[in-house]
């Protein structure tokens, strides 16, 4: 479904920010993008995105690319960012609905998808507020439900757990898996290894931008030479070169 | 006790070097401003204006009227708005809080400060009285002693509003009661009335005043919170004013719901085409300024075009007023295209445009129409109300079709 093919990119063309990246997201596949700060992994994704424009390599979802077709290859994706981004003038269920009406949903789609994702965050008291009353975990619950509302083929989230309360990180976390299994693929970037290696089909470790170890953890140990290892020995086995 | 007056040296620097880039922003916006075409001209016209209503005002007032209350109703209103400019900022409440205790001087001097600024524009405010007071009142020594007067009374307003920042209780209060003050020493001032005992009650209110601040504030602690809000107003409503003129990015809007009216536009209907409309007509109507300014220049557009006279005058005036809401317009949607959601919304770059020009061509149509019915009630040419209406509606398509959408950085980028 989407392909990355050797993509490099940057924000200035003399400093390639991330450097030849090849990987694919498969429908019923969860994607894991690990790495340290500055790894390349929030860079990754805006180039996803279309917020950025690679230097080199390419990226299709389902077979185009954004240049052929932007409003198609965009209503194809969801994306939960890392810090999350709100209208000022705008209550939660407004922005629901916006973003219902931009991907081109029904009114009973949002009425039913909404009320349903309201209850599982518990967020059905807070609809008419306006964000600058929420809290950090609030304006991302604000984010996820957005984005599940849209239902895309593909989901992008960026380091989702910060700042969220257990509940909300389980409900998100079956959220994900019920969207996997109907089809979707997802790319999440974490830090939380553990979760990442309980929940992703498959793992991406960023080193300096580059993927330095990629699959399942059994065979990104074969390829670093510890067999055997746990993911969070890998993490750091690389991290410190 | 060496090092004690090092941070408090510090502080002061702090106020000092703050309050200076306030400035150096202030003037670098008022040369763009005033170097820019048509402000200036747009400003004078607005001063003619009032000067030829104001002489106006001054022939016709009935000799019976109460112009003392008049004058100490508008002195009222001059004295009661009070702030203090702290220059304080929300990383303050993190990196200045250790300092909270050597924080005095910094807050005295803009204290000071505050005093200084605000009794220049209260001396020339006030002196827009002057004619009035002229006219009927007294001379032009009597008022100079009323000025100081109303000075003093100023500077009590500013030290007064700032111990009531730090009140526990009842500080929405506070401005009422200083309103109530203010209004009856002006009154007293200008009807120059000097019985003793009513100097008396006044002493004992304003010691009742003074008590009460020393009785309700925490004067220990620094209300941080209220003061980067206070800050933040203050800033974002000088930004909205060189706003109008230049596009400023760091505008800080408030927000408000007004229900009736987001009651009105909930019936756009529920289409992906409309998505940015939607977002765009909650933006115009919920910011503190862009409606602000609609309804300001359609009143003064219905009130000028009711009285004027000369059909040369009313074309001008029609058509300006549609220009001077237009130009607002634009800044509604690159205050938007920043924003994350909206690059990555599944729309088409016809639709975002198409958008624009559907609110701008909406808001419009409804000033154009509101502008021509004192003419219509007027029955006296309908035709030429026809003409002109027609001819706006022509000048609202051009503006939001052709000319705005221009002005949208993004759109066209």
């Amino acid at each position: 479904m989407l392909e990355v093919t050797n993509l490099s990119g940057g924000y200035t063309q003399s400093k390639p920010v991330i450097h030849q990246l090849t990987f694919q997201v498969k429908p019923h596949q969860m994607v894991g993008l690990i790495g340290v700060n500055g790894a390349g992994k929030s860079t990754t994704i805006k180039h996803i995105l279309g917020l950025m424009k690679p230097f080199t390599g390419s990226i299709t979802l389902n077979g185009s690319t954004i240049e052929e077709n932007p409003t198609q290859f965009r209503s194809q994706i969801a994306y939960i960012p890392e810090t999350p981004s709100l209208y000022k003038e705008l209550t939660l269920w407004e922005h629901m609905k916006l973003t219902a009406m931009a991907y081109g949903l029904d009114e009973k789609t949002l009425q039913e998808r909404g009320k349903r994702l309201l209850q599982i965050f518990h967020m059905e008291r807070q609809v008419d507020w306006f964000p600058d009353t929420f809290s950090k975990g609030m304006k991302q619950k604000v984010m996820i439900l957005c984005a599940f509302l849209v239902k895309p083929s593909l989901l992008i989230v960026d380091e989702p757990f910060v700042g969220l309360d257990p509940l909300a990180i389980h409900s998100l976390l079956e959220l994900l898996v019920e969207m996997k299994e109907e089809g979707a693929g997802i790319l999440i970037s974490t830090h939380i290894l553990g979760t990442a290696e309980k929940y992703c089909d498959q793992l991406i470790l960023l080193h300096d931008g580059k993927i330095a170890l990629q699959g399942s953890v059994e065979t990104m140990g074969e390829q670093a030479g510890l067999p055997n290892a746990t993911l969070d020995e890998l993490f750091i086995h690389v991290a410190k070169g | 006790m060496w090092r004690k007056g090092e941070q408090e040296m510090k502080t002061k620097n702090l106020f000092r070097e703050r309050r200076n880039a306030s400035w150096q922003t202030g003037l670098r916006y008022f040369r763009i401003i005033a170097g820019s075409g048509g402000t200036p001209l747009f400003l004078l016209l607005v001063i003619s204006l009032s000067a030829y209503l104001y002489t106006l005002l001054l022939q016709k007032l009935p000799h019976d009227f109460p112009v003392e209350l008049l004058l100490a109703l508008l002195v009222a209103l001059v004295v009661t708005p009070c702030s203090v400019r702290t220059f304080i900022k929300e990383p303050d409440t993190v990196f200045l809080l250790p300092m909270e205790s050597h924080m005095k001087p910094y807050f005295t001097a803009s204290l000071r400060y505050s005093i200084v600024i605000q009794v220049i524009t209260t001396v020339f405010l006030i002196s827009l009285l002057y004619p009035l007071y002229r006219a009927r009142v007294g001379e032009v020594d009597t008022f100079l002693l009323i000025l100081v007067g109303i000075l003093l009374l100023k500077a009590w307003n500013i030290y007064s509003y700032w111990q009531s920042l730090h009140y526990q209780i009842g500080r929405l209060l506070h401005p009422y009661l200083r309103f109530v003050i203010n209004f009856s020493l002006a009154a007293l001032f200008f009807y120059r009335e000097m019985a003793w005992w009513i100097w008396l009650i006044f002493l004992l209110a304003l010691t009742l005043f003074t008590w009460m601040d020393h009785a309700l504030s925490d004067r220990n602690r620094v209300p941080w919170y209220l003061l980067v809000e206070k800050e933040e107003q203050k800033r974002s409503s000088y930004y909205a004013i060189a706003n109008l003129f230049v596009d400023v990015p760091q505008v800080l809007f408030r927000i408000k719901r007004r229900r009736v009216l987001t009651w009105l536009i909930d019936h756009l209907p529920f289409k992906q085409k409309y998505s940015l409309l939607y977002l765009y007509l909650r933006t115009f109507i919920r910011h503190n300024i862009y409606l602000g300014i609609y309804f300001r220049i359609l009143l003064v557009g219905v009130i000028l075009i009711s009285i004027i006279r000369n059909p040369w005058l009313v074309i001008i005036t029609y058509l300006i007023a549609l220009v001077l809401n237009g130009i607002q317009l634009p800044s509604i949607v690159s205050h938007h295209q920043r924003h994350i959601w909206v690059q990555l919304y599944p729309l088409a770059k016809s639709v975002k445009k198409a958008s624009f020009s559907q609110l701008t061509f909406g808001l419009l149509t409804i000033q154009s129409v509101f502008m021509i019915l004192p003419l219509l009630f007027q029955k006296e040419n309908i035709l030429f109300s026809l003409h002109l209406f027609l001819a706006g509606l022509l000048l609202c398509y051009g503006l939001s079709y052709h000319y705005l959408p221009k002005k949208v950085e993004i759109i066209r980028g």
